[in-house]
């Protein structure tokens, strides 16, 4: 059970707190409301490279690192197609320099033409690191594009291609700074070993003084239902086949999300689950394989990627995973099936709640969602979870007309 | 008016508090360390064996015989084994280094008497069933030739290769050991380093009453034998340039170092303080220069770690493949820096106040302390390490460590890998 309280300036920054007296790191989680879902068709990569920028120097401090490593803290952030979340994990007694630190960001970046040039570079090296010079790192550079025509969740958050990163000039960096960041379009969640007055002390301080934005409301293009099966095949210089197949499914605020989540444990969560007892041991037709859910806030994706097994054809592959989508159509879950991936929910949600910093992004997460509060009511979403609505969910996204794959061949 | 532009008083950053082990000995001999706390109803118990990489007679050995411990054993299939851990709710691990093999369990509290004694079983009498090791042996096989690929994996093994010449420090497989290694190879190693084993148990998180007993009921009878003697590898310079080159890559991989020492040397802390300076946090010299100036690089770092017999010291990154010529003069420029100017009293300061900050993380709570425990054991070490650590840092001068880099850090001593686009 994680304990908050939450309020809100007159700017419209949401603030979370959440006290945890046995640890002397304090959590500062700054959650932007924006990610590659916001950006331009033509200009897509943007608010990742922009999350590089923003540690580029602000209005007031050149060197955002050395404040903070002065201060015994480490910091880090991550962009998805969803959001921009920025953290520092501090001693508690040098708290206030993040305050300083995300304020003055939040305020206004310094915009140097050197930070903007470096960035992208380092960028473009991360784009190849991670995307071009990996054995099956362009794979979801494929998949999406293949699942979406409309909406913006067609493209990755490194973005389409590297030419919208170098031809990103600074006019539009600042435009996106000021259309995206605002108190009124942040979640700032503290956890740690901290006091509320405390916390609304500093926060009237740093950031009340930090006027509200005009945040353009989101009107993004909803995804038509698919109708027709999609496939993909491509040829790379890589060692083994791999098969990716992925079905659209429901939002992250649908009330069906849980049972969908739980569905792919049911198929690959720990040793024991299907995909590995059917179709690793038993019919040897993949040497892993794996189904999760994407998470995306908007409507999202269910992936099965696996790699083949030697000598097994894509095809052979392809009907495994139907087979197993096709037996959760057809036959219910066990209740002690159910009950086994209930129980790994549960005990992985009390894991990750020793730590502050898992427990300050699970805060601003939920509270994006709609209610911070469904940090702790998640579980019990899980524990209401049946078997017959499994089958219901699988009979509504396992159809081929809503499926795209990919065959990824070794060359 | 808020005065923005005004820093802000740096507190000082104090030790964390370190927590106190309870410490006991089962029937056997076997030491248990338990750190109590955490708040949540569960815990996670660590077996750490003397079972590494280096003490196997063959490649592979000692790796895919851990990585088989939990796949079966007489009485109980793998997917009995899984099923029951899976359906109480915890989780596994299984590692392997060099220098130790370690298995853990993640419970919830209320289901611990029936967990431990399955997963102890799984550890004790692992049988090897020859179909699961066929399986494993195909996922590992694909795993390298995919990790081989990597431009990374191969200048890290070249590397290590280089350095350590004459010690299983050096070892890395390659793929034609994966159709040389046996499942007696396993049975072979399981019976010589788990059977009959020299390990120490840690357990972390809100610990259950009756843990003693029951480690003692289960544990207190298994056969033990003393821990390994311990070997020790000279710090040799081997200052080869090994360029590989690979097609069509994007980015070239890099690493420059040597082999150095383990923390009982009186260089280590002081070299390892160098080595953060000069590449171990997002500000350090490497990152600002070749990240944040040149823009090179998604990432680069530099690293001072301590093995149980030895050491090394090494700079990685992953650089554009055009600038790999202009990346290494800049990496052998910063180092020069390190050997000929003094590091000024402001970044001395800082990278003091950054490496009290990561002790304050590693040791937040329990679980972290333990952890902390259980490496710092390897190396012969406990908290009371700490006891000093401060002072040192306090005391660190930069005349020193100036003269710390040249004897170090010269270029003709280094060992240099470069894979990728070697056209420079």
């Amino acid at each position: 059970m994680i304990n908050f309280e939450r309020f809100i300036l007159d700017n419209g920054l949401k603030v979370i707190v959440h006290q945890d007296k046995s640890t002397p790191i304090v959590a500062f989680n700054l959650l932007y409301d924006v990610g590659a879902r916001d950006e331009d068709s033509s200009r897509t990569g943007f608010a990742h490279l922009f999350e590089h920028l923003m540690f580029g120097g602000s209005v007031n401090i050149s060197d955002y690192d050395e404040v903070v490593e002065k201060s015994g803290g480490q910091n880090n952030a991550f962009t998805s197609n969803d959001i921009t979340n920025y953290y520092i994990t501090l001693p508690k007694d040098n708290l206030e320099q993040a305050f300083r630190l995300e304020s003055d960001r939040m305020l206004s970046l310094a915009f140097t033409p050197k930070s903007l040039e470096v960035q992208r570079q380092v960028v473009i090296e991360e784009f190849k690191q991670n995307y071009l010079n990996q054995p099956y790192g362009d794979v979801h550079l494929l998949l999406r594009p293949l699942a979406y025509k409309h909406h913006p969740y067609q493209w990755a958050t490194i973005g389409k291609e590297v030419s919208h990163i170098e031809d990103a000039t600074m006019e539009e960096v600042k435009a996106f700074f000021y259309k995206h960041y605002a108190p009124n379009n942040a979640i700032l969640v503290i956890a740690g070993d901290v006091e509320v007055d405390e916390i609304k002390r500093l926060s009237e301080k740093w950031f009340a003084p930090i006027e509200s934005r005009d945040v353009p409301k989101r009107n993004l293009p909803k995804e038509p239902r698919q109708v027709e099966a999609r496939k993909l095949t491509v040829e790379r210089d890589v060692p083994v086949d791999i098969i990716y197949k992925t079905f659209h499914m429901c939002s992250r605020d649908d009330a069906n999300f849980f049972a969908t989540d739980l569905m792919s444990d049911v198929l690959s969560r720990g040793n024991s689950s299907r995909l590995y007892a059917s179709l690793v041991k038993d019919k040897k037709l993949f040497t892993e394989i794996d189904a999760f859910v994407g998470g995306d806030l908007d409507a999202g994706l269910f992936y099965f990627g696996g790699k083949l097994a030697d000598g097994v054809s894509m095809k052979d592959a392809e009907a495994g995973i139907d087979l197993e989508t096709s037996k959760l159509k057809t036959i219910l879950v066990s209740d002690d099936e159910l009950t086994k991936v209930k129980n790994k929910v549960i005990s992985a949600h009390m894991f990750s709640e020793l730590n502050v910093l898992n427990k300050a992004m699970n805060l601003a997460t939920s509270e994006l969602i709609g209610d911070p509060n469904l940090v702790n009511k998640q579980l019990e979403f899980y524990d209401a979870v049946n078997s017959e609505q499994i089958m219901e969910i699988a009979i509504d996204i396992f159809r081929q007309e809503n499926s795209n794959t990919l065959y990824y061949h070794a060359k | 008016m808020l005065d923005r532009t005004k820093d802000l008083e740096y507190k000082n950053i104090l030790m964390p508090h370190f927590l106190e082990a309870q410490e006991y000995s089962l029937d056997n001999g076997v030491k248990v360390y338990a750190m109590d706390g955490g708040g949540q109803d569960l815990c996670r118990i660590e077996f750490v064996f003397e079972a590494g990489t280096k003490l196997q007679s063959k490649t592979l050995q000692a790796a895919m015989c851990n990585a088989m411990l939990l796949e079966g054993t007489l009485n109980k299939t793998a997917e009995e084994i899984h099923e029951k851990i899976d359906f109480y709710g915890a989780y596994t691990h299984l590692d392997v280094s060099p220098d130790r093999a370690v298995v853990s369990l993640y419970t919830l509290n209320k289901h611990f008497n029936i967990v431990v004694p399955i997963f102890v079983d799984a550890i004790q009498n692992a049988s090897f069933p020859a179909e699961d090791f066929s399986i494993l042996m195909d996922q590992q096989k694909q795993s390298f030739s995919i990790n081989s690929e990597k431009v990374e994996f191969k200048a890290r093994n070249v590397f290590f290769k280089h350095l350590f010449k004459t010690h299983a420090y050096g070892a890395a497989a390659v793929l034609s050991d994966f159709d040389a290694i046996t499942r007696e190879d396993l049975i072979a190693f399981h019976e010589k380093h788990y059977k009959e084993a020299a390990f120490k148990i840690y357990i972390a998180g809100e610990i259950p009453e009756n843990t003693q007993e029951l480690f003692n009921d289960l544990v207190g009878s298994w056969k033990v034998k003393d821990s390994n003697p311990i070997g020790s590898y000279k710090a040799v310079t081997s200052p080869e340039k090994i360029h590989i080159a690979k097609k069509d890559a994007l980015q070239s991989s890099i690493r420059i170092g040597r082999v150095c020492f383990n923390s009982h040397h009186e260089d280590y802390h002081e070299l390892k303080y160098l080595s953060v300076v000069l590449g171990g946090y997002f500000g350090s010299r490497l990152m600002s220069n070749i990240r944040e100036d040149k823009g090179l690089t998604y990432g680069i770092g530099a690293m001072c770690v301590q093995q149980e017999e030895s050491g090394f010291f090494s700079i990685s990154t992953e650089v554009k493949g055009e600038s790999t010529g202009l990346a290494l003069t800049e990496i052998y420029k910063e180092l020069k820096r390190l050997r000929e100017d003094l590091i000024p009293e402001e970044e001395l300061g800082l990278v003091k106040n950054y490496i009290m900050g990561q002790i304050l993380t590693t040791a937040d709570g329990p679980f972290a302390q333990s952890s902390l425990l259980k490496n710092m054991h390897i190396h012969r070490i406990g908290f009371e390490f700490y006891d000093t650590y401060q002072a040192m840092l306090n005391n660190l001068d930069s005349v020193s460590l100036r003269n710390l880099a040249v004897k170090y850090l010269k270029e003709e001593d280094l060992c240099e890998v470069v894979v990728g686009n070697i056209s420079f």
